[in-house]
């Protein structure tokens, strides 16, 4: 038997048909009506009109649906939903709830026929439909192996030596069948651990990462490989610029040396090669010497342009430097000797030319006294005696 | 219901699916990948020093350059 829509249908036309006239009434009606005593009068009016009326309790309509259901499951009901067979006997204040499927059946019996809980069982005999079916395949493909080892046992039996193998192997058969016997419904399950159900849940996956752990080096161990021999490609690349920028470096230091040395030999020479010219000019050194001066200049020119090193430039400004001292060493003898020659000259002189040299003139009376005609030649007159007396001091005898 | 502990560790790793292996292998990538960015970052900032550097060296060669061809020019002019 099934729920009645016909009678829940019949009983909201009747909860809507009220509501509708109550407010046809209100629209109709001029005065200030209380909706309240409205509901009342047409509660008395509705369960003198209809019989049907009488059945339904003044309640909302929800309470009315409930409660036509409830009527309906107080009897004995059947009811067929997703392909299930359910049927409700009700036993006293319990009541015998029967799903039944093909051959499988089962009867729970419950304190209130509620939709939550036949849903639950439901659910219930669905996972002990997909367990068994699991378990029927296990026992099939036990059955092979059995069939399996039975011709095994037999092909061993010739060869004694491998009976302890056999053995073994029945042990981990016997292992693995504890393990798979106790099949329990995770619904029982469920309703067992249901106050714990988080913990066992991430008890289980730390279990996994546990396993997963163990076996975590040999699963990644080819990509891991593959990374790391890329990485060390890197590596080598990266070792090798490193390598580079270190010559660079070396190089930029080389250049900057060689630079600077090149600049240092220039002044040095061009300084060196101008004194040559000037000495030369002056007459300090003879053309020969000046020749082969700017002859090793030249050497050395030549030697420092094809230099690749710092040193070789460095010997060079040395060598130039050591060229320009015995120059300089030549030009100071020389001058040396003029001196020495002029001062030989000096002593040749007479002292009377000395004298004659180192006689100031006076401008006054260089003409002699007497023709000196100025005012002052009266004030100067002992000028002769004066000059004698200076010569005397001097040691330039004037008579010699 | 009791289990051996090698059972136990044979359940365990029957839960191990690919997305576990998928996850473990991205982290695995992503460790090497950062180091191989790290790397690569490097070997730029050096080939950029190296660029860098020899530019110097270059004007520096022709600052020689020029002090050759004058030094070469007084060779010849004595």
């Amino acid at each position: 038997m099934n729920i009645d829509k016909e009678m829940i249908q019949k009983a909201v036309d009747e909860a809507l048909e009220k509501v509708l006239e109550m407010q046809d009434k209100v629209d109709n009606s001029d005065e200030i009506i209380d909706t309240v005593s409205l509901e009342d009068t047409a509660d008395d009016d509705s369960t003198n009109k209809d019989k049907v009326s009488e059945e339904i309790p003044e309640n909302s309509t929800v309470e009315k649906v409930e409660e036509k259901v409830e009527e309906a499951v107080d009897d004995k009901a059947d009811y067929n939903f997703l392909g299930l067979d359910i049927k409700i006997d009700k036993n006293g204040e319990k009541f015998d709830i029967t799903i039944k499927k093909d051959d499988k059946e089962k009867t729970e019996s419950l304190d209130s026929a509620d939709l939550p809980a036949i849903l639950g069982l439901v659910e219930d005999f669905f996972n002990e439909l997909v367990l068994d079916e699991d378990l029927e395949n296990a026992e099939d493909e036990e059955e092979v192996e059995e069939i399996d080892k039975e011709d095994s046992e037999k092909e061993n039996e010739e060869d004694s030596e491998e009976e302890d193998d056999d053995e073994d192997e029945d042990e981990e058969d016997e292992d693995s069948d504890i393990w798979k016997a106790p099949k329990v419904t995770m619904s029982s399950l469920r309703r067992k651990y249901k106050d714990r159900i988080n913990q066992v849940f991430e008890h289980g996956l730390l279990a996994k990462e546990m396993a997963f752990d163990m076996v975590k080096d040999k699963l990644v161990a080819s990509t891991v490989k593959e990374l790391i021999d890329k990485n060390k490609e890197k590596e080598s690349v990266l070792a090798e610029k490193k390598a580079q920028l270190k010559q660079a470096s070396l190089n930029y230091l080389i250049a900057k040396k060689l630079d600077s040395q090149y600049n240092k030999l220039f002044t040095v020479l061009s300084s060196s090669i101008a004194d040559v010219q000037k000495d030369l000019t002056d007459n300090k050194i003879n053309p020969e010497l000046a020749n082969k001066t700017l002859a090793s200049y030249k050497i050395i020119i030549a030697k420092v342009l094809a230099a690749k090193k710092p040193e070789t430039l460095i010997a060079a400004i040395t060598k130039v430097d050591e060229i320009k001292k015995v120059l300089l060493a030549k030009t100071t003898i020389k001058e040396t000797k003029v001196v020495q020659a002029s001062k030989t000259v000096t002593k040749d002189i007479s002292k009377k030319e000395i004298k004659n040299v180192v006689k100031p003139v006076n401008i006054l009376n260089r003409n002699g006294w007497k023709g000196n005609t100025t005012i002052l030649a009266k004030r100067y007159d002992g000028i002769e005696e004066m000059s004698a007396e200076i010569l005397r001091i001097a040691g330039i005898d004037e008579e010699e | 219901m009791t289990i051996s502990l090698n059972e136990f560790l044979k359940q365990s790793l029957n839960l191990i699916d690919e997305q576990d292996i998928d996850r473990e292998l991205n982290s695995t990538q992503i460790k090497f990948a950062t180091e191989m960015f790290k790397k690569d970052l490097d070997i730029n900032d050096i080939d950029q020093q190296i660029s860098s550097i020899n530019r110097k060296t270059d004007e520096i060669k022709n600052n020689t350059s020029e002090v050759k061809n004058k030094l070469n020019l007084i060779r010849e002019a004595i």
